[in-house]
């Protein structure tokens, strides 16, 4: 009692300089949760870049692996989630190659034999077009927000820019083989930067980046993205998008197998 | 002489008693050399089979192609090896590998691209003539493809059906192509039979994009041929190349064949202890029905090595004798079975035993081993029978013997 | 009269008596114990085989044979199940769902062969929950767990708790995957078993395929006695048609293991013919003999006016009560040796090996003996009529004999 009486001021003193160097934390740490997103909304936003009602574009592919290099020139039309198709433009010999994507089914068309071969159940791991990307990424390309729970393990700089990173644990009754997803999103715009995606024991198995940013029917999205195995960094898949419309009007019936065959 | 030609005499003497005997050890040696061609022949068809129809004595692969398969990993000049194979009295073929889809209608089925020269392998393998229906691969036909038996029945395929092959080729574009089923094959081998899709090197080649190389390259050896050795030949003659023989390459089978093998030994003992049976009994009483007389030979002054060794003597002659009658039945059978066997009934087809097909005709196989063991084992078994009662002919007291009775 | 001279025939010449005794007793004691092997080792291949696959009986869907797919399925199993095990001669029946799926996770994707059961009554009656070493069982029909073989955990690199993705198509050909976890890892040695079986809780399946509760591939029937499979096959054959499904035994649906099961027959069956035919010498031999040094004698009795019948009668008792003889101390020997054989059995590991494989099938190394009476019985009657036979010849040059001539021999 003696010594609290005593040394009252003192005590005051201490508090009042404890407030003062809080403060600007205090309010940092408010204005902090304030303007940080939501980790549902970056998500969402992600899964959101590239849809629209509908798209065309035009789009180059180069894989490389051990063994050869290829470079492959197609034309994409999607609608909503569920429809896409894509057909191979260059190079000649293989131009008028189909894939034809409806909901969970997804259709090749070869036109050297005018052959039409629905893909089974075995075939769904296999690589699409000889890329790094599986017959399962395209089926199961935008559910990401659907098949996560996110949770923002990072705000700050890195290597000179603002990031936020996003680990992405599957759901329970997500149908993925992933462990976890990290994604690293710009902070300024959200524009998602890289995905490292994650065995359940975090040996990282792959690794896409996303670059070249542009506008686009009145969207910023990345036109150049890259698929890189982490055993075998020397191969890659790499995707620039040369021309991208939305909203753009594709007739009904569009994405059947009749149109396949044309 | 005096001996050999009282042996004679004595056995001439009791003509039917002699025969009797004689007739049994025949029998018995006639037996023994169809059984044991028969046997011999059981593993020697297990072996051809394993071997002749597809995997070949020894075969040849590059570096590390056997532990992970990639279409990458190719024998360079695999003509000029299988030509200098040849020149080294072997037979040889080459082959090219890739898995891809096969589709017909609404089937589809993983199957095993197999590249092959169709007149090359013909001439190795048995399998080009192991067709259920069609024919055999031909090189002027290269859209001509031959399909394993359940993998034709995957895809509901018939002759003259019309096949599209998808794979990746080895340039990363997509090799796709139309075919036609020109032949479907018997039943060969578990991965054969279910994935097996054969076509010929230049159709395989313009598919895939494999210009040159070749992933496997099987040898046949003659019949007689010494596994091992063959197998040190030939790696000398492919450095830097994989050699394996088949019992590398399908342990299991192997292991079955040598345990088959294994298992025949006791069959076989047990077999010559019944001969052994007979024989001693046949020669036990053919002494002991004459102990009289060799008591009275020994009262006369005959000392008792001579008598041992006449009844020796006289055992020896009858067995040569059987050996004759048992050699002039059992040989011929022996042969008669290798040609033409002991024809199985038919629901043995398509029977597989460690992933390789049954063959239906059960042959024996002759060799030297099929004449000498039983021959030697007879007169073995036919002297040990004898040695029991010639000694005791040799030692008996002479009056007790001519008591005897 | 005859029956008693007979016998006391049989005992003059002891010594070659017993030694035709030892050849029947030998032959016969082959015969039972190469019999009873075989016998107690394809039953034990044939369980194996049944417990491991699908049953003694399988019902499964028509057309399933010449045409398999998820789109195939037997009804009601649950009261086609019940009926089937109300019959006679049935263990047991228990129900399952199998198909190909492709089976996936981070680091690599296989094929598998999806084996889909209720965990509860398949314990101990299906062969691969025995060899279960490490997790535990399945606990219910429904959870989202597995049990995976070591080989594949190896080329996937999963781990007990460990995620896999499994991708099929359903009864509509539609392309489903489902999400499930490891529970346990068996082992058994056997690439076929360990590199490519998934076991699935059946319900789980019927969700992911959409087959209504009750529907499943095959009903897996286990016999009181695995050598009517044939016969129960067609027994049960009306009551699977009523639920759109075919009875087949296991022969047609294990063809590999009725393939070495009918070559190693026919090896032991005529491996027995030889020795029946040596002994048969043998025996011949004796007879022979027996006669021949009697021809004196056998001219006296003629010659007293004995007939030929007579005469050929009682050689053919002799050999009669050689043949009665020989079975009972037959019988008697091999009583303790098919004693050992059927509780210790051989041990076939020391020279085959303990992994023997066979149709994708590990087979004990034990043989161990098992008895039918109907092959005891064919043994018996074989030796029997072999002995009787044995006596024709030497029974006929009996009959034969001129008295005068042999009254002459000395």
């Amino acid at each position: 009692m003696k010594f609290v009486q005593n040394h009252r001021f003192y005590l005051k003193a201490y508090t009042l300089l404890l407030c003062i160097l809080l403060f600007p934390f205090i309010i940092f740490a408010e204005q902090l949760a304030a303007t940080l997103p939501d980790a549902d909304k970056i998500l969402k936003k992600i899964d959101d870049l590239w849809r629209g009602e509908s798209s065309r574009s035009i789009v180059t592919m180069r894989v490389k692996t051990t063994h050869w290099e290829r470079t492959l020139t197609m034309e994409i039309f999607s609608e909503g989630t569920e429809k896409t198709y894509v057909k191979i433009l260059k190079p000649l010999k293989e131009r008028g190659t189909a894939t034809l994507k409806v909901g969970n089914e997804i259709y090749n068309y070869l036109p050297k034999t005018n052959r039409t071969i629905k893909l089974t159940a075995a075939m769904m791991m296999g690589s699409w077009m000889g890329s790094h990307f599986t017959n399962d990424d395209l089926v199961k390309e935008s559910r990401i927000s659907e098949d996560y729970v996110p949770r923002i393990t990072f705000a700050g700089a890195r290597g000179g820019k603002e990031v936020i990173e996003l680990t992405l644990i599957p759901k329970p009754e997500a149908v993925v083989v992933w462990g976890k997803l990290v994604v690293v999103v710009r902070a300024s715009d959200l524009q998602p930067v890289e995905i490292t995606y994650y065995d359940e024991d975090s040996n990282p198995e792959r690794h896409m980046t996303f670059s070249d940013y542009q506008v686009v029917s009145g969207r910023l999205l990345p036109l150049y993205m890259a698929m890189i195995p982490t055993d075998k960094p020397d191969e890659f898949t790499e995707i620039a998008y040369k021309e991208l419309i939305f909203d753009v009007s594709i007739p009904k019936g569009f994405f059947s197998l009749t149109q396949l065959g044309r | 002489m005096k001996t050999w030609s009282m042996a004679f005499r004595n056995i001439l003497r009791a003509k039917r008693r002699s025969m009797i005997t004689i007739l049994a050890m025949a029998v018995a040696l006639g037996i023994m050399v169809v059984y044991t061609g028969l046997m011999d022949g059981m593993i020697g068809d297990m072996k051809k089979n394993a071997v002749m129809l597809e995997m070949g004595h020894v075969q040849i692969h590059a570096e590390g192609y056997r532990e992970s398969p990639s279409i990458y990993k190719r024998i360079q000049a695999p003509d000029e090896l299988v030509e200098r194979l040849a020149k080294a009295g072997y037979t040889a073929s080459y082959r090219l590998f890739a898995s891809g889809l096969a589709a017909r209608g609404n089937s589809s089925a993983g199957v095993f691209l197999r590249g092959v020269a169709p007149d090359m392998e013909a001439e190795t393998m048995r399998l080009p003539h192991h067709l259920l229906a069609g024919k055999w691969l031909n090189k002027n036909d290269p859209k001509d493809i031959v399909l394993g038996k359940r993998l034709a029945k995957t895809l509901s395929a018939s002759l003259g059906d019309e096949i599209v092959i998808v794979s990746q080729a080895s340039d990363g574009s997509i090799a796709n192509d139309l075919y036609r089923v020109d032949g479907i094959l018997k039943s060969i081998s578990e991965e054969v039979d279910r994935a097996g899709l054969f076509m010929t090197i230049d159709a395989f080649r313009d598919l895939m994009v494999v210009t040159q190389g070749a992933h496997e390259i099987v040898i046949t050896l003659p019949e007689d041929a010494d596994l091992n050795a063959a197998a040190s030949t030939i790696t000398n003659m492919a450095q830097g190349l994989e050699v394996s023989t088949w019992r590398q390459l399908n342990p299991a089978l192997a292991q079955m064949i040598d345990a088959a093998d294994a298992f025949l030994l006791p069959l076989v003992i047990i077999t010559y202890i019944a001969v052994a049976i007979v024989i001693l009994n046949a020669m036990l009483m053919a002494v002991f029905e004459r102990i009289r007389e060799y008591g009275v030979m020994k009262a006369l002054g005959v000392n008792p090595y001579e008598v041992f060794f006449l009844v020796l003597t006289e055992t020896i002659i009858m067995t040569t004798a059987a050996a004759v009658l048992g050699l002039g039945f059992g040989v011929p059978l022996a042969f008669y079975l290798e040609t033409h066997g002991i024809n199985l009934a038919p629901f043995t087809e398509g029977t597989t035993i460690s992933g390789v097909a049954l063959d239906l005709i059960w042959h024996s196989m002759v060799s030297a081993r099929t004449i000498l063991i039983p021959l030697v084992t007879l007169y073995v078994l036919t002297v040990i029978a004898t040695i029991y009662p010639a000694a005791k002919a040799a030692y008996l007291n002479p009056v007790d013997a001519i008591h005897h009775h | 009269m005859i029956a008693r001279m007979a016998w006391r025939n049989l005992w003059r010449n002891r010594r070659r008596t017993i030694i035709t005794l030892v050849s029947i007793a030998f032959g016969f004691l082959l015969a039972i114990t190469f019999t009873s092997l075989s016998d107690g080792s394809y039953g034990q291949m044939i369980d194996t085989a049944a417990r491991m696959g699908t049953g003694h009986v399988t019902i499964e869907p028509q057309g399933y044979r010449d045409k398999p797919g998820p789109d195939l399925v037997v009804r009601d199993t649950g009261q086609l199940a019940d009926k089937v095990r109300a019959m006679p001669g049935i263990e047991n029946a228990t129900i399952r769902i199998v198909g190909q799926a492709m089976a996936a996770t981070s680091a690599d994707s296989t094929g598998a062969g999806i084996i889909a059961l209720d965990p509860e009554s398949e314990q101990g009656v299906f062969f691969l929950l025995n060899h279960v070493v490490e997790g535990q069982q399945l606990a219910s029909r429904e959870e989202k767990k597995v049990i995976i073989g070591s080989g594949m955990a190896r080329c996937l690199d999963l781990n007990l708790g460990k995620k896999l993705v499994l991708t099929t198509t359903d009864k509509t050909g539609e392309i489903v995957s489902g999400l499930v976890r490891v529970a346990g890892i068996f082992s058994t040695g056997v690439d076929e078993a360990d590199k490519y079986i998934i076991i699935v809780p059946i319900d789980y399946m019927r969700k992911l395929l959409g087959y209504s509760k009750n529907e499943a591939t095959q009903v897996a029937v286990y016999l009181n006695d695995r050598r009517d499979a044939e016969e129960k096959s067609h027994t049960l054959a009306p009551l699977a048609a009523a639920y759109d499904g075919t009875a087949l035994p296991w022969s047609v649906m294990m063809p590999d293991v009725a393939g070495l099961i009918l070559m190693d027959s026919i090896g032991n069956y005529f491996f027995q013919v030889f020795i029946f035919l040596l002994v048969g010498a043998g025996i011949l031999n004796t007879v022979l003999m027996g006669v021949m040094e009697r021809l004196r004698e056998f001219g006296i009795m003629l010659a007293v006016g004995m007939s030929p019948g007579k005469l050929w009668r009682m050689i053919m008792t002799e050999t009669f009560w050689l043949a009665v003889v020989g079975l009972l101390v037959s019988s008697v020997l091999s009583v303790p040796v098919y004693w050992y054989l059927h509780k210790y059995g051989i041990d076939t590991s020391a020279w085959l090996g303990n992994d023997q494989v066979y149709g994708g099938v590990l087979f004990d190394p034990l043989m161990k003996a098992e008895f039918y009476l109907d092959h005891a019985i064919l043994i018996f009657g074989g030796v029997f009529i072999l002995i009787l036979a044995a006596g024709l010849y030497p029974a006929f040059l009996a009959a034969r004999t001129r008295p005068v001539e042999t009254i002459k021999i000395l």
